[in-house]
């Protein structure tokens, strides 16, 4: 199933809108991302979405020019790390609080333009 | 369109009496045109909306903010183009994909420009769309995102339309002229020079501080209802700015630059001119029209003094008189695309028939340059955008807008005396000259006599 951000990130809201619901998941979502590894190489969860489509490209091209800049050391030093089969040190590793979202509302915004264009592409313009 | 309806007006009642009689018309079809309707009110914000109701199917709407090159400091020149470039671009609601669709869908044409003393939104479109156009221009002017990543685009298009200008030897030696001869304010060139530094911050602070409604900005219709317009200014241009610290004053000075430019060569030499709408203007007007440059019969010959001596020099010689709110630039240009000394020798006889002009004026050649400049002036406004674009300039600065009848009357008011008077005024200032293109063959300001 390919769902767009979009639709993750309002999944995301009512989640966060429901006391309940978020009490069982918030617990559950933090185990997923420690688990997941990323941080421990000191990457960001917005530093692991599949950059090779239009979308994620154009969001890419809006980033400002120092944000682009630690993206791609981010990139390097887990690269580095994962060829060498090693971690950061545990103080090195990416804190819940600096694991930001700063690529995926360019990426919302992308996708509601494309869709826009579709959109518009398709018109039937009623009189 | 308007002319069809007119004329079908006109034929309908010819028709009555002729062969024709026996397709009967019905009795509420008018006989003459509707005259139109011209009004001018104040929206509660400030903004000065006028409006020139020609009751026909296409209309255009210009609005005027103070936000022009004038208005720019030595920190921020060639601001204004960059927020020209900015325009239609993110709003706070619109993306520029859904701003760009909608008016194509609804067959608007809109555009930007940058005046010396305003920053011009102009649209034309079918009447019925007034309040779709009106609620965009609001959007525009008030809610434009500045959006960073957008900036990289808007910069690139500036630096593209610096460089297009730089090579045009024409426009070289205008903005230099109006740099020589009124250096700060009105000297401020149009197109953003080759060291300014704009940042997306700097855009934004000049926005903020320029791009203002309240009643030193003007929004003008022609094909539109006037009520209806003022209403919907009310409705969209609510938010009111407060009304910035008067611009100094114009102050000419005059002097002489030399630009060296790869292709063309144009020899420009400006006076000191006159503020838009004032008798004096209206002289210069004459005066220009009656040196000439164009010639008005395809095939004919040159009658004019201008259009002789740029048929002797093979250059293109002409006049032209700038006005603006406060001063104005009176001046000749002769341009060779080849050859200097062919705008050299376009200059000087240029030079000759102005100060032939204060001696005086042949009457013949007065009846001549006063229907000419009528004409020229008439001819323009007949364009509803140029109309539009001329009264919402006017509204801004002063707050009301002369009938295209009174200023085309206070042409033919010009004398042959007036004119010559104007001649010899022009001349008593100190000159600007500039010469651009291959300045080693382009004569020196103390080689023209004057």
């Amino acid at each position: 199933m390919n769902l767009s951000l979009a639709t993750y990130e309002s999944l995301a809201q009512t989640i966060k809108s429901s006391r309940v619901l978020s009490a069982i998941v918030k617990p559950l979502a933090n185990w997923q991302a420690n688990a997941a590894g990323y941080r421990r190489l000191g990457l960001r969860y917005d530093d692991i979405i599949m950059e090779e489509n239009p979308v994620v490209q154009e969001a890419l091209r809006r980033l400002p020019a120092e944000v682009l800049a630690e993206r791609t050391f981010r990139h390097k030093r887990a690269m580095q790390l994962s060829l060498c089969h090693a971690e950061l040190p545990k103080e090195q590793w990416t804190k819940p609080s600096e694991d930001v979202a700063y690529l995926s509302p360019f990426i919302t915004m992308v996708e509601k333009e494309f869709a826009e264009k579709d959109k518009y592409d398709n018109l039937v313009v009623k009189q | 369109m308007l002319r069809h309806a007119a004329t079908r007006a006109f034929s309908s009642s010819a028709a009555r009496a002729s062969a024709y009689a026996e397709f009967a018309l019905p009795k509420d079809v008018p006989t003459h045109a509707p005259a139109p309707v011209a009004t001018v009110a104040n929206a509660e914000s400030g903004l000065r909306v006028g409006a020139f109701d020609h009751h026909g199917p296409f209309a255009s709407l210009v609005l005027v903010v103070p936000a022009g090159a004038r208005a720019e400091s030595s920190e921020t020149l060639g601001a204004a183009q960059y927020l020209k470039n900015y325009a239609l671009k993110y709003t706070a609601t619109q993306t520029p994909l859904k701003i760009a669709r909608e008016v194509e869908l609804r067959g608007v044409t809109i555009n930007t420009s940058v005046e010396r003393e305003h920053l011009v939104y102009q649209a034309e479109f079918l009447r019925d769309d007034l309040q779709f156009v009106v609620s965009l221009l609001a959007d525009v002017v008030y809610n434009t995102q500045f959006n960073p990543w957008e900036f990289k685009d808007v910069a690139a298009l500036t630096a593209a339309q610096t460089a297009a200008a730089a090579g045009n030897v024409t426009d070289v030696a205008l903005e230099a002229a109006h740099r020589l001869a009124f250096r700060q304010g009105l000297g401020n060139s149009l197109i953003a020079p080759v060291y300014s530094n704009i940042t997306n911050e700097t855009v934004k602070a000049f926005a903020k501080d320029h791009l203002l409604i309240n009643n030193q900005a003007a929004l003008y219709g022609v094909g539109v209802n006037g009520d209806e317009l003022a209403s919907l200014a009310n409705t969209y241009f609510a938010q009111s700015a407060a009304a910035k610290a008067a611009t100094p004053a114009a102050k000419y000075f005059g002097g002489e630059s030399r630009i060296d430019v790869a292709k063309g060569n144009n020899v420009t030499v400006a006076f000191n001119g006159a503020a838009a709408n004032t008798q004096d203007a209206a002289a210069l007007s004459v005066l220009a029209a009656y040196l000439g440059g164009a010639k008005h019969v395809k095939w004919g010959n040159a009658v004019s003094p201008l259009a002789k001596a740029g048929q002797d020099a093979h250059a293109l010689v002409r006049a032209f008189n700038a006005t603006y709110s406060d001063a104005g630039l009176f001046g000749l240009s002769a341009t060779c695309k080849t050859s200097p000394h062919n705008a050299t020798k376009g200059i000087q006889a240029a030079i000759v028939a102005l100060k032939q002009a204060a001696q005086g004026v042949a009457p013949q050649d007065l009846t001549r340059a006063v229907n000419q400049a009528k004409a020229a002036y008439l001819t323009t406004v007949d364009a509803q955008v140029a109309h539009a674009r001329a009264a919402a300039a006017q509204l801004a600065t002063t707050g009301q807008v002369t009938a295209a009848a009174d200023a085309a009357a206070s042409l033919a008011k010009v004398s042959a005396a007036d004119v010559a008077r104007a001649a010899e005024r022009v001349l008593a200032s100190k000159p600007t000259i500039v010469a651009a293109g291959k300045t080693v063959d382009l004569p020196y300001a103390d080689t023209l006599g004057l």
